[in-house]
């Protein structure tokens, strides 16, 4: 037997900040915790279970970098757990009274030939990013809230984790970049025993422990792998790929463990963030909110009661947006966001492509500043942001009965809506992807509110974006003679939107007002709208 | 770079067994500036890659070792992990079949200058008797601070190994990683390189089919792998650890954690040598180099120390391709051994004498003496382009010092007036009696510091005495160490005879005339020069002789 004693603790370390020893930074393995002291040491027996040690980044502070992307963090556990080895960090001051973060979603990149997403992300994205940091008042980080490729296309494309850190560093991305672990960052060639954690193993070589924290300013970030991956037989065919891929929602004890101890040492008062890639919290599209995670939200609720401020989630995956809230777990405040990719960059090249939910593409960015509530603006590729989007289903039906292509989609999915119905007459669709808890759509015609025929709707941007662009298309489907071996786009038996509300009105021409107000009553947005309402899918106006 | 140099990196690249196709296991980028580094050569310590233009790597590695190590290119440095290690190194951490992510970043800097500080058998250990750790702050840190401020250029440490002593690992609750820490705690200027010596192995691994491997799993985790270079200045620098520990089971002294007698000969192991190969294929064959062990090559006789004489030979044959072979620095001895071998002529046998003295095992308030009776200190050498390498030994005391010259008359009056002396001529009759004598207006010179075809020569009165390098023993060691056994001041065995390779004896004439001590080299510059009246006092303390740094 091999016998290295250990003394006192087989992981052991110090912190450097500045060059300096720093004392009080908790250091983890994803099981326990530990301070370092006064000499910025720091000591503790680990079972090594999950192979890595972390520092949870004080205030004030940033993990050093070494390709200038990810933040060092984290390191491997590498010796056998009668081994004793050490790991030190080092980190360098920052002023962060004032910072932001940018909360890009769902990037997809996969390399596909087809989609060109990587030159798309690179025209798009990057720039975007350089011009929000470089205009910032303080740091800017960027945390990604998951899918950053798509594990169907790691063996086709030759694209996975791996080279898409390579891409993003090549891209000299202008901020500290984290991802955290979405379904689609797994290794879609694993399945079985322990799968999950199994297919998970570039991510984290990547991006790193599937829990961990990070203190900025005056706020506690947290990252979280709420997937739990399956990859079960059956599903689309791709090379090299083992199952389904697919998964469910929600966390293990072990990482709930973690949670709740990690949050016990930090004070009342702070604003406590999460970022995992599903939400907890949802809206149907009937507007009815859920608990995405089932009875977890509950625990999660109880451990957000702490806080002064509750948890505020950040999320991904449902490309949408989604802010939610439930009177059930009034501790939780849900920020999903749409897919940056733009529903996976599939949307024509030189149109201002939507996301999921008919929203113009782009990302999310917070600015924080020290005892303000932070502050929310959603920064697109191009043009404005606009936070919903007034259809005249009189026009739009017009556009659906003139398209052979929309024809073909109806062919192939009987139960999708059709505009060009003659029930839509006179119809006005309000797509408010923006809806915060609370808020309210009203539309009115001659000063009288009109009155909400239904909240199941389509969005007609999102349909003649993808839909119709691809229902001819050979890219449609599996194309084996060409090497692809995925179809680039499945037509959904539905699409509906989450924030659709659509009114009749009594004529064709009518004007109209929309006003939407917060649930404290006061007013948010307020549009007259001209009728006949033009209707343009590129969304260039 | 050259075109000739091109051209052989090319068909050295060629022959190497390196992945650059997607599909290694191993890759990641190397930075500077946050711009990719090209031509930066990474290993696993079995494939040498090159980084490519946008300063990748991309290998296919068995991953055997368990580590990737970037060969810091010329002009470049690596920060450091904490002030003291340099960051050249990193685990690698997944299965075989799991690619695996590990980039570097590389500093710039200027070392048209440098300095290249070599510490050897510091043996650090947390013994209250000997108070090492206390020592080592007061007497050798201060040298190294001093050293690093006042280099012309970047300065580098490298630890010849014996950093702490495995004897003690488990006794004294100090081991490698507490040597690291100690380093850290007290500001050790770094970066400081390091190989491994035989007391740096854990001594309570025995049994296991690679002992040698298992036990260095310590120091390799504060040090790094056990074979690396770096290029720095226009030189290469190699370490290597060359000394195999076997630690048979059940034998040897009993202590606490000792498991095993930590029999530990020198010798590397194959791949060792097998990855040297591949390192040098890349090392065009103007360049300097210089390698690091712990057990030196040579002994001052020229014969090998006991490395396997095919290992030697496959050595020679790598160096034989440079127009300067290859400096071999080493500790082990707790002496200084300068060698050269006919038989190995490219291999230039550089040893240092023990940083710790001899393990700091000389008496507290006395002076801190190596092995040979030198005093202790630290060896560095000045490095300059297109110039030869400039050897210093800075003292923890008195500055530099490269002998010591004994009136024997004073000596032999201190041995007839020492009681424990007269003890261990009985017990230990093969050690010279210097109060006999015959040793009467005997001067003796201990120029530790010989080289090869260094010649020593005295004078009285302007008449050149006839001198012989006796090989006899020096005093201040014998009443260092054997002395202080005696009277029971050391908790060790006494040596039963001492003979040091570089002390001449010389017969004067008369016991007061002064005398002229003149070293030259072998092309006849004279290297130092001093005249001494006499008599010489002996004081083997060092109590009387004061530091030439107030604060000490």
């Amino acid at each position: 037997m091999i016998a290295g004693q250990a003394f006192g603790g087989n992981v052991k370390g110090r912190i450097l900040a500045d060059g300096r020893p720093l004392e009080g930074v908790w250091v983890s393995d994803g099981e326990v915790f530990c301070r370092t002291d006064s000499r910025g040491r720091y000591e503790f027996d680990s079972s090594k279970k999950f192979g890595v040690v972390f520092i949870e980044t004080p205030s004030g502070y940033v993990p050093d970098s070494r390709d200038g992307l990810r933040p060092q963090f984290w390191q491997y556990l590498k010796l056998p757990v009668n081994r004793e080895e050490i790991h030190d960090f080092k980190l360098c001051s920052q002023d962060q009274s004032h910072y932001s973060v940018l909360l890009p979603a769902d990037l997809h990149l996969n390399n596909d030939p087809r989609k060109k997403d990587l030159q798309q992300f690179a025209s798009l994205v990057t720039p975007l990013a350089r011009r929000l940091a470089s205009d910032a008042s303080g740091p800017v980080f960027t945390f990604h809230l998951g899918d950053l490729t798509q594990d169907i296309f790691w063996y086709e494309f030759g694209f996975n984790e791996a080279e898409c850190v390579r891409f993003l560093q090549d891209q000299r991305w202008p901020t500290l970049f984290c991802s955290v672990m979405g379904n689609h960052d797994h290794d879609g060639a694993i399945s079985g025993e322990d799968v999950d954690w199994r297919a998970g193993w570039m991510q984290r070589d990547c991006w790193g422990p599937d829990r961990w924290a990070w203190n900025i300013g005056g706020e506690h970030w947290i990252f979280l792998d709420n997937i739990i991956y399956k990859n079960e037989p059956g599903g689309i065919p791709g090379p090299r790929i083992a199952g389904s891929q697919n998964y469910s929602h929600g966390l293990t004890d072990s990482q709930m463990a973690w949670l709740a101890q990690d949050l016990s040492h930090v004070s009342k008062d702070t604003r406590v963030i999460l970022c995992m890639h599903c939400p907890v919290l949802s809206h149907r599209s009937s507007g009815e909110t859920y608990a995405v995670m089932g009875h977890q939200t509950a625990a999660l609720d109880a451990l957000a009661a702490q806080f002064t401020h509750g948890f505020t989630v950040f999320s991904g995956h449902l490309h949408s947006f989604d802010f939610a809230a439930m009177p059930e777990y009034p501790n939780i405040r849900q920020y999903t966001l749409p897919a940056t990719s733009g529903e996976q960059w599939k949307a024509p090249r030189g149109i201002i492509k939507a996301e999921g939910d008919g929203s113009p593409a782009g990302m999310m960015m917070v600015d924080f500043a020290a005892g303000e509530e932070p502050a929310m603006h959603f920064e697109t590729f191009a043009g404005q942001f606009t936070p919903y989007r007034v259809y005249d289903l009189n026009v739009v039906g017009k556009a659906y009965a003139a398209s052979k292509e929309w024809k073909a989609v109806k062919e192939g999915r009987p139960e999708r809506i059709d505009y060009s119905d003659s029930k839509w007459k006179n119809c006005v669709l309000v797509n408010y992807w923006y809806y915060h808890p609370g808020d309210k759509v009203e539309l009115l015609e001659g000063g009288i509110p009109l009155k909400l025929v239904t909240r199941l709707a389509e969005d007609p941007t999102v349909v003649f974006q993808k839909d119709t662009q691809y229902v001819f298309s050979d890219q449609s489907y599996p194309n084996p003679k060409a090497g692809y071996y995925v179809k680039f786009h499945n037509i959904q038996p539905r699409l509906f939107i989450r924030f659709g509300y659509v009114f009749k009105t009594s004529s064709a021409k009518t004007p109209l007002t929309l006003r939407i107000t917060g649930k404290d009553g006061a007013l948010k947005y307020e549009q007259a709208i001209e009728r006949p309402l033009p209707f343009n899918p590129s969304l260039n106006d | 770079m050259k075109t000739v140099y091109r051209l052989f990196l090319g068909w050295a690249v060629m022959c190497l067994a390196a992945s650059v196709a997607y599909g290694g296991n191993v890759k990641g980028r190397v930075l500077c500036d946050g711009r990719p580094v090209a031509g930066v050569k990474i290993s696993d310590g079995y494939i040498i890659t090159l980084t490519g233009e946008d300063g990748r790597y991309d290998m296919m590695s068995t991953k055997k070792d368990g580590t990737v190590f970037i060969i810091t290119p010329e002009g470049y440095t690596v920060p450091t992990k904490d002030g003291v290690r340099p960051d050249f190194w990193q685990y690698l951490a997944l299965p075989v079949e799991q690619e695996e992510i590990h980039d570097f970043v590389l500093v710039r800097q200027n070392q048209d200058k440098y300095r290249m500080i070599l510490p050897a058998d510091v043996h650090l250990a947390g013994d209250a008797r000997r108070d090492i750790l206390t020592r080592f702050k007061s007497h050798a840190l201060p040298l190294f601070k001093q050293l690093h401020e006042e280099a012309p250029g970047a300065v580098f440490t490298t630890d010849l190994g014996d950093f702490t002593h495995d004897y003690y690992w488990y006794a004294f609750d100090f081991r490698e990683m507490e040597g690291l820490q100690f380093y850290q705690d007290i500001g050790f200027p770094g970066p400081m390189y390091a190989v491994s010596g035989n007391h740096d192995h854990d001594p309570s691994v025995v049994s296991v089919p690679d002992v040698d491997w298992e036990a260095g799993w310590m120091q390799r985790d504060c040090w790094g792998p056990n074979r690396y270079s770096a290029d720095i200045g226009g030189d290469h620098w190699i370490f290597l650890d060359n000394m195999y520990y076997i630690n048979n089971a059940g034998k040897g002294k009993k202590g606490k954690g000792l498991k095993g007698d930590r029999k530990c000969p020198g010798r590397f192991r194959p791949e060792q040598l097998d990855w040297l190969e591949k390192d040098l294929a890349l090392v065009p064959p103007g360049t300097r180099l210089f390698m690091c062990v712990h057990n030196p090559l040579l002994r001052a006789s020229g014969r090998s120390s006991g490395i396997p004489a095919e290992q030697m030979q496959r050595i020679e044959d790598l160096a034989s391709r440079y127009q300067y072979g290859v400096t071999v620095f080493a500790g082990h001895l707790h002496r200084w051994e300068s060698a050269e071998s006919e038989e190995y002529p490219h291999i230039h046998s550089r040893c240092m004498a023990g940083t710790s003295g001899d393990m700091w095992e000389t008496v507290k308030d006395s002076k801190v003496v190596a092995g040979d009776g030198s005093d202790a200190g630290l060896a560095y050498y000045d490095f300059e382009k297109g110039q030869e390498p400039v050897f210093h030994f800075a003292t923890y005391k008195y500055g530099e010092r490269a002998y010591r010259v004994y009136d024997m008359n004073e000596v032999g009056k201190a041995y007839r007036n020492e009681p424990a002396i007269r003890i261990q001529q009985q017990k230990y009759p093969l050690h010279k009696d210097y109060g006999d004598s015959q040793y009467k207006n005997m001067v003796l010179v201990n120029y530790w510091h010989q080289k090869p075809g260094d010649v020593v020569e005295l004078y009285e009165k302007g008449r050149k005495l006839r001198g012989e390098n006796s090989m006899l023993e020096d005093p201040t060691y014998i009443f260092a160490w054997n002395v202080e056994v005696i009277k029971g001041n050391i908790d060790k065995g006494a040596h039963k005879s001492n003979s040091m390779p570089y002390v001449w004896e010389f017969v004067t004439r008369s016991a007061k005339t002064p005398i002229t001590l003149v070293i030259k080299d072998k092309d006849g510059n004279i290297l130092h020069q001093e005249t001494f009246t006499r008599p010489i006092p002996f004081d083997p303390t060092g109590k009387s002789e004061p530091s030439i740094y107030p604060a000490q």
